[in-house]
């Protein structure tokens, strides 16, 4: 008993460095601004006031807040979408035995470990109108309805093309994540699948797609929470616009916290948000977890 | 002896991570050194007294941190170590986009602020949340003009902070196209509204702005905006006291017709993928004729060798060109929770002498003088004399404190949408209200 109180209190103390980091720099701020969030403070004043739930209502009454959550659910939908269809397309590609499999393995993930402020300046001029590298090769080929674009002014398509770069840079990560589970899966699945003779396409549906349910689960959550809360491409490429219209849940709670002085309800907004990514974080997990089946 | 060395292991890591928080110690080797911080766009020159240490090792060493959004010639700093050999000063300038978020933390976080430039969107704020240093009655005001004394001045007639240099909103202007069109400078919104539409015959664009940073979008309804102001000085009084709304038909002719502005392409569209300095070096590149900015943005001019002959004018304000829109300077300010005071004040009183660091500063920061018997030099800053010596108001937006602010900024963004004018101005309106309630508590 004794030597294993011994044993506990040794391992106790190795943890503690961990636990103390975890808790300033996670669980104290968390709670602080949790407590902020019920106050009408403005990052300046010394003086603060208890408002209650009054940063809470003011979300659901405030059509700009809801339209930030629209526009957050929106871009979600279309990375989630799009980056794991394009992760799993190109896994499915790469788990063969072809040449350069590796080097196209690391080129399609090289993005994930670029700098996010990198990425973003990179595309500004990737998509720069008058002179960027989309315009002048469109231009070359004569590619006027390409060319003419303007893909971060144009406040219909501005979101879906800061959501393109988050696809780029994020696709290989996902990919990377696809192959490890496909290599996991047990050739006798695809030898009794030929001896079946079932065609490519059936053997991925009805072969590989299902044993890769935990894997698809991972990356769903993965690249779900990341675009919910993404912050870093918006902010660096439009800012919010044009006219609000790139103005997602994250750029919304800078913009009140920083911007205009209402750090109380832009605290509030960012309980709302990890409540949010909680809830969908859960719920992806009840309904996904239940299709997983084991190679 | 496993006990041992697994409560050794302990002790070590507890002590590596108790070091990393610990204060950091200053070297006294001495360097001039600065790093740059690509990523947040932060330089920070760190200048150590050298050898005056040897005299003066008795007396305590001081180290002031000083904040800016512009540039500081570093040889303004050595200069100031030789007459005051004892202290440091510690300069970070911070990207203008960053400038409000990282000063706001440092004073509510009760840090280590001793001098900082103020923006003028937050100095009333800040007097009232008691951050600054009062000046009124301090001997460095007599080194101002009294002209720049009146733009820090706060409601009650106080002052918190000494006006580092001036400018003006205006229009740069590509002089050779102007001739090849047999141009002349337009004197009323009018004329300014024909010259757009002559060059854009032409085959040029008439302006680019750099309309993706949302305040920039404010510029290009200057001539619109600040004739209210010209009309009624009062007007952004009534707006606070609500005699006067954004939904009025004042604002809505405003609006309207910055957006014919941009709906006639006399704003070129690749505006809204540009930012201020972008739509500068456009500019500066011959790819537009005019851009309406302001004296400040000499220093993104200065070092480029232009293909054209460049020159400056007021904006037009409804039918004259009489009245200059004003923009004052950096505010600086010494911050009252410095531990420092006495030393803060020397440096600023260093930075106002004509003879200390002021001379200097004005001729390589780009600004106009603030400070009596400075003459300017910069070439650029000279086409700008005749504006900023005019007479004039402050422009619209520097009157409205940010919330305000911001509200008209995005506004003004969502014009190049399909959102009404009406809708606009209601939304304007509405944030500007939530702005007063929470003002008046």
């Amino acid at each position: 008993m004794h030597k294993k109180y011994r044993k506990y209190m040794v391992s106790s103390m190795f943890l503690l460095p961990a636990v103390f980091i975890f808790t300033a720099f996670l669980i104290f701020p968390l709670i602080n601004a949790f407590i902020y969030s019920f106050t009408d403070w403005d990052g300046i004043r010394k003086n603060i006031t208890f408002v209650g739930f009054k940063n809470y209502l003011e979300f659901f009454t405030e059509k700009d807040a809801i339209a930030a959550l629209g526009r957050t659910l929106l871009l979600t939908a279309y990375v989630v979408v799009i980056q794991n269809f394009i992760a799993l397309f190109f896994a499915e590609l790469l788990d063969r035995n072809i040449k350069g499999k590796n080097f196209f393995q690391s080129v399609f993930y090289l993005p994930a470990v670029l700098s996010t402020v990198v990425v973003a300046y990179l595309w500004n001029f990737i998509y720069e109108p008058s002179d960027g590298v989309i315009y002048n090769i469109a231009n070359a080929l004569n590619l006027d309805f390409i060319a003419s674009v303007r893909w971060l002014a144009d406040p219909k398509i501005a979101l879906f093309s800061v959501g393109n770069v988050m696809v780029w840079q994020f696709f290989g990560y996902s990919m990377v994540i696809y192959i490890a589970g496909m290599q996991t899966i047990s050739e006798s699945y695809y030898e009794a699948s030929a001896i079946d003779g079932a065609n490519p396409w059936q053997v991925f549906r009805y072969v590989k797609f299902p044993l890769l349910a935990p894997v698809f689960t991972i990356n769903l959550i993965i690249s779900l929470i990341g675009a919910l809360k993404q912050f870093e491409h918006l902010f660096l490429m439009t800012q919010g616009g044009p006219g609000r219209t790139t103005e997602t849940m994250t750029i919304l709670i800078f913009n009140q916290a920083f911007g205009i002085n209402r750090m109380g309800y832009g605290t509030a907004l960012s309980m709302i948000l990890l409540a949010i990514i909680l809830l969908f974080s859960l719920l992806q997990l009840k309904v996904l977890q239940g299709r997983e089946v084991d190679a | 002896m496993k006990r041992s060395l697994s409560l050794l292991i302990i002790i070590a890591l507890v002590l590596v991570l108790l070091s990393g928080c610990g204060a950091q110690t200053q070297s006294t080797t001495e360097q001039s050194t600065m790093e740059q911080n690509t990523m947040n766009s932060e330089t920070t020159i760190t200048v150590k007294q050298t050898d005056g240490m040897k005299e003066d090792n008795q007396k305590e060493q001081v180290s002031l941190n000083f904040i800016n959004w512009g540039p500081v010639d570093e040889s303004i700093f050595k200069k100031f170590n030789e007459k005051y050999p004892n202290t440091t000063v510690n300069f970070q300038q911070i990207n203008t986009a960053n400038y409000n978020q990282v000063i706001r933390t440092r004073l509510a976080g009760g840090g280590d602020l001793d001098v900082a430039s103020v923006r003028d969107e937050t100095y009333l704020s800040f007097i009232q949340s008691d951050y600054l240093e009062d000046l009124t009655t301090n001997p460095v005001l007599s080194y101002y003009y009294d002209w720049a004394l009146d733009q820090v001045k706060s409601k009650d007639g106080n002052i918190f902070a000494v006006p580092f240099g001036t400018f003006a909103e205006g229009v740069w202007y590509n002089k050779d196209i102007f001739k090849k069109l047999n141009l002349e400078i337009p004197k009323t919104m009018d004329e300014f509204v024909a010259a757009c539409e002559k060059i854009k015959n032409s085959g040029v664009v008439p302006m680019l702005s750099g309309d993706k940073t949302k305040w920039v979008n404010y510029l290009d309804a200057l001539g619109y905006i600040q004739e209210l102001v010209v009309k009624d000085p009062s007007i952004v009084d009534k707006l606070y006291d609500g005699s006067v709304k954004f939904t009025d038909p004042m604002f809505i002719d405003v609006l309207t017709k910055t957006k014919e502005l941009r709906n006639k392409e006399y704003i070129g569209k690749d505006s809204l993928s540009m930012d201020p300095l972008q739509s500068m070096q456009a500019f500066a590149q011959g790819k537009c004729a005019m851009v309406i900015q302001g004296a400040w943005q000499v220093n993104a001019l200065k070092d480029i060798k232009l293909p054209f002959e460049i020159g400056a004018f007021i904006m037009p304000l409804g039918d004259s060109n009489i009245y200059t829109t004003i923009t004052p300077g950096i505010k600086v300010s010494v911050i009252k929770s410095s531990k420092y005071k006495e030393a803060a004040l020397n440096f600023l009183t260093f930075m106002s002498d004509k003879d200390g660091g002021a001379t200097t500063y004005y001729n390589t920061a780009g600004y106009f003088s603030t400070v009596k018997g400075i003459e300017v030099k910069e070439p650029l800053l000279k086409l700008w004399e005749p504006i900023i010596g005019n007479k004039g108001y402050i422009s619209f937006r520097l009157q409205l404190e940010q919330p305000s602010q911001d509200a008209l900024f995005n506004g003004l963004q969502e014009l190049w949408t399909d959102k009404s004018i009406d809708q606009i101005a209601k939304d304007i309106q509405a944030a500007h209200e939530k702005a007063l309630s929470e003002r008046t508590k």
